[in-house]
């Protein structure tokens, strides 16, 4: 414990929240501050308490853990709140988000069963864990969201990486995917095509190069099938991504408006709690997704280089925690918690800048929202914990 | 070491990624940062504009003859607007569905409120009020509109108000989207000095539009209201002279104060709705007026020309005065109803016998003044018509306006070929026939210099402009002169005396005024003759002349010479009425 306080991690992640929570306030007021302090609280006794459970402990309970995320996902489509989506339990006080967890479970789960053995390019190294991700972002997309779906698909792919899978493998395995995105049109899936023919054939048998055709004909089909099934508004998001300017009443209402804020912060900024998009609801999910509008709109350029370099830095140390860990659990726990933050914060700000289409995901440490908060002392609660304790 | 490896690439990863959000931040504070800052002000300042009063226009008794009442219009915000929203509006309001349809998905991104109709009834109103939650977007907001308390008596003098075209914002940066702007008459002529200016307060505004408060950091600009025109007319004269020309199809009247040359009255018959012209006519309105072969849109006193018949002859024998041919008692062949020259017989309306001058004048004899024509010769009496200015515009403040035409040697040749035209135009001309045309408007001024000796007043509206300070212009009128001896002169207007006393205008005698006018009558072949009155009253010492013209209601005498005795009458009775008053 006594290591603890001092760690620069955590205060690293310490100042990430007070930027955070000042932001909140600034743009939505005392209310959403003080719901998010008292999550603090929490977050911080699931920091400690994630500090000192023994790594034994999750690799013993990783399937059970798995399995009752599971049960939550399902239980929150059936009985879940939210606007015009199902993704809470609503608990009285406060909102619990199971699709947080279900991101340190599949870690878990995955460091559990690829641990301390050799992994090929076989059914039965892949075969479960691509299960166990498609299940988890199938649920998620049912409540529906998105962004949080798509999550463990980094998930999957960086700790395959680490793990030591050639990157032709990751290809392919993925290639189901890529068909799936580029299907919307021939243009682009005929290119992947030929590229996935040229690598497959020189890879695999011909068995399995026949059936990985078979599939990836089916998902670069299927696209525009799906497509027709996606809620309206996430057809709009994903359109409005295609064509920003064109049409300021849709989606890209959000896109438009958050560009307006981030870019008149110019160099400075307007100023803690001077910010006028923000105040005056011009930006759409203020508090929430688009938290670094706010932020930049108030802090500036320089306030976002700062703030980059903080998330740099967590970022790093949690690779070197993985780099530097003993024993391969621990890495690859590291590894996926690595991959979770990295990819939320290129992805929120991508977003929220208009690089990347607008997909819904929280700014770690950042973000108003309980359960991501927890989800990510936590995270910091169990890089402490392979750091510090050697066991 | 092989983890080593993928570590660093992973960074290198990271580190890409990074400096790609890094590019884009820069790129967005730093080099848009100006642009998106005003942007950001933009989405949270609306400018709202505060309409300006338009200034009244008032009659020289302080007579409202143009005024603002308000009005309900409907407004809808688009980008709030959905289709059943829509639908629903349409039913409540009777709006031309599907071209305002088309026209408001052209505006679909706008957060500001558009009009889509203006002067709604109260019915309505209170319909799209009580269904307020059905129409959300929509809203009834209270504006000015025009009124002209005179109607149709003072359509053409006053004019009427449109909405500002395109071009027109492009060419005057004054006017925005659903402005009005005068569009003839007084209201156009004075358009600057009525519209008054704008007021603008800012407001801060939410993402949705709505108001927050106003905005601390920029003070309200308060509308200016337009200034109040006072013109030279007499209402109740105005009213009058439309009353007794209303019966008849097509007639103009015009009638000015002497003393300054202020018209005190000017009407032209068919007039038209003015309310309804500003208020914006649908497109059947509209096509009834342009078909109607009356034109009640022209502004006869100013815009149509007709031959002045008899009236011209005073000035025919001016013209003979003044180049020594003749005295006033000089007679010519004796008028056995017609008068042959060349191989054509020209026709007098019944046979006068041996006249001297004046009763030539008072009987309007035309045998007299064809001979007296031909003593003249084209030239020299063309170049005296063109001294009384007929082929030149009067410059009143009233805009548009046409000039008369006198038909001169040089225009003849023009309009014919050189000589190619007979010689019947001198006599036609000699008794006002023919090519040469006056405006009503123009015999009334002939006759102000007749009155005034050949001095007279350039005719105006404009009395004053008034704003809340007080008096901003004052007219000043302008005297002008044509060359005549006062001598010859009154001989003529001896003449006008008799034609009124016993000759072929009895019909502007009064008792107790001695009124000088001539009647004329213009031929206006296949069609019946238009009909001439033009006098001006009390003789002795003229104070204010009217002239009138009914059209294709034959001779001057019987229907228009009434119509002048009814206006001086008026006249003078308004002034003993004012006089007392005081």
């Amino acid at each position: 414990m006594n290591r603890l306080h001092s760690s620069p991690i955590l205060i690293a992640s310490l100042v990430l929240f007070v930027l955070g929570t000042i932001t909140i306030y600034s743009a939505v007021g005392k209310t959403f501050f003080l719901r998010q302090i008292i999550w603090f609280f929490i977050a911080i006794i699931g920091l400690i308490i994630a500090y000192q459970i023994p790594r034994r402990f999750w690799e013993n309970t990783a399937i059970f853990f798995y399995l009752l995320i599971l049960l939550l996902l399902i239980a929150v489509l059936i009985v879940g709140t939210g606007v015009g989506s199902k993704r809470w339990f609503n608990l009285g006080f406060i909102n619990f988000q199971p699709s947080e967890f279900a991101k340190l479970s599949l870690i878990i789960f995955l460091a559990q069963f690829w641990s301390n053995r050799q992994i090929t390019f076989s059914i039965k190294d892949l075969f479960l864990p691509v299960i166990a991700v498609i299940v988890y972002s199938g649920l998620i997309f049912l409540e529906p969201d998105l962004g949080t779906a798509l999550i463990f698909l980094p998930i999957l792919a960086v700790m395959l990486y680490w793990k030591g899978l050639p990157l032709y493998h990751l290809f392919l395995l993925f290639s189901p995917i890529i068909s799936f995105v580029t299907g919307f049109s021939l243009y682009f899936w005929i290119p992947f095509f030929i590229i996935f023919l040229v690598i497959s054939y020189k890879k695999l048998t011909i068995l399995s190069w026949l059936i990985g055709l078979i599939i990836n004909i089916i998902s670069g089909l299927s696209s525009p099938i799906i497509w027709l099934n996606l809620k309206d508004y996430q057809k709009a998001r994903i359109l409005g991504f295609l064509s920003p300017w064109l049409d300021p009443k849709g989606m890209n209402w959000n896109l438009i408006q958050s560009r307006i804020a981030v870019g008149s912060g110019r160099l400075w900024g307007k100023g803690f709690l001077s910010g006028t998009q923000k105040k005056l609801a011009f930006l759409p999910n203020r508090h929430n997704d688009f938290v670094f509008s706010s932020f930049a709109e108030e802090f500036g350029f320089i306030g976002c280089l700062l703030l980059l370099l903080l998330y740099f830095y967590l970022i790093y140390q949690f690779l070197m925690t993985a780099r530097k860990a003993r024993d391969e659990f621990s890495s690859l726990i590291a590894i996926g918690l690595f991959t979770v933050l990295s990819y939320q914060v290129l992805v929120n700000i991508g977003m929220v800048l208009g690089l990347l289409p607008i997909t819904g995901i929280a700014l770690p440490f950042l973000s108003y929202g309980g359960s991501s908060l927890l989800f990510y002392f936590i995270a910091v609660g169990i890089i402490l914990n392979i750091r510090n304790k050697p066991e | 070491m092989e983890i080593e490896y993928r570590r660093r690439r992973l960074v290198l990863l990271i580190g890409i990624f990074l400096l790609i959000i890094i590019a884009k931040l820069f790129q967005l504070q730093i080099i848009a940062g100006k642009r998106y800052f005003q942007l950001a002000e933009a989405n949270r300042i609306r400018k709202v504009f505060t309409p300006a009063a338009r200034g009244k226009i008032f009659d020289r008794h302080n007579t409202i003859l143009a005024d603002s009442r308000p009005a309900f219009a409907l407004s809808v915000i688009p980008c709030e607007l959905d289709s059943q929203t829509m639908s629903n509006l349409m039913n409540f309001a009777q709006i031309d569905n599907i071209r305002i349809k088309d026209w408001l998905n052209n505006f679909a991104y706008l957060r500001t409120p558009i009009k889509i109709k203006r002067n709604v009834d109260l019915l309505t109103v209170l319909k799209i009020e009580e269904n307020a939650k059905f129409l959300r977007g929509v809203s009834v907001e209270i504006e000015p509109i025009r009124t002209y308390p005179l109607g149709p008596a003072t359509a053409h003098l006053i004019g009427y108000l449109g909405e500002v075209t395109t071009e027109e914002m492009k060419s005057d940066t004054y006017y925005r989207p659903w402005h009005y702007t005068g569009r003839a008459g007084i209201e156009a002529q004075y358009e600057i000095y009525l519209r008054g200016k704008e007021g603008i307060r800012y407001a801060e505004i939410d993402a949705t539009g709505r108001e927050i408060g106003p905005l601390p950091e920029k003070r309200e600009i308060l509308p200016v209201a337009g200034n109040d025109i006072y013109l030279t007319i007499d209402a109740e004269l105005q009213k009058l002279a439309y009353e007794l020309v209303s019966k008849y199809q097509r007639a103009a009247v015009v009638g000015i104060d002497l003393k300054d040359g202020g018209i005190l009255c000017l009407v032209s018959q068919p007039s038209f709705n003015s309310e309804l012209l500003t208020q914006g006519l649908v497109s059947t309105e509209w096509q009834k007026i342009i078909k109607d072969k009356s034109s009640p849109l022209l502004n006869r006193a100013l815009m149509s020309a007709y031959p002045p018949g008899s009236t011209i002859k005073p000035l025919i024998a001016l013209a003979g005065l003044e180049s020594n041919l003749i005295d006033k008692e000089t007679r010519f062949s004796g008028c056995q109803g017609s008068f042959t020259y060349g191989n054509r017989k020209y026709k007098c309306w019944t046979k006068h016998g041996s006249l001297n001058l004046t009763n030539a004048i008072a009987y309007s004899c035309n045998v007299y003044f064809y001979q007296l024509g031909l003593r003249l010769g084209l030239d020299r009496l063309t170049s005296y018509l063109l001294q009384w200015r007929i082929n030149e515009k009067t410059n009143i403040d009233l805009q548009p306006e046409r000039a008369g035409n006198v038909p001169t040697r040089e225009w003849l040749d023009k309009r014919y070929g050189k000589n190619r035209w007979t010689s019947g135009v001198l006599p036609n001309l000699a008794i006002g026939q023919g090519e040469i045309l006056v405006t009503p408007l123009q015999l009334a001024l002939l006759y102000s210099a007749i009155a005034g000796d050949g001095e007279y007043y350039e005719p105006h509206l404009l009395k004053m402009i008034k704003n809340g300070n007080g008096v901003v212009y004052e007219f000043q009128p302008k005297k002008t002169k044509i060359p005549v001896s006062s001598e010859n002169i009154k001989i003529v207007k001896q003449a006008l005396i008799d034609v009124v006393k016993f000759g072929t205008g009895g019909g502007a005698y009064l008792p107790d005024i001695t009124v000088a006018g001539k009647t004329g009558t213009a031929e206006n072949p296949p069609h019946p003759d238009h009909a001439w009155f033009v006098g001006y009253a009390p003789a002795e010492n003229p104070e204010v002349v009217f002239c009138v013209i009914v059209e294709n209601v034959g001779k001057g005498g019987a229907i228009s010479a009434p119509i002048v005795q009814q206006l001086i009458k008026k006249y003078f009775s308004r002034k003993n009425q004012i006089a007392n008053n005081e």
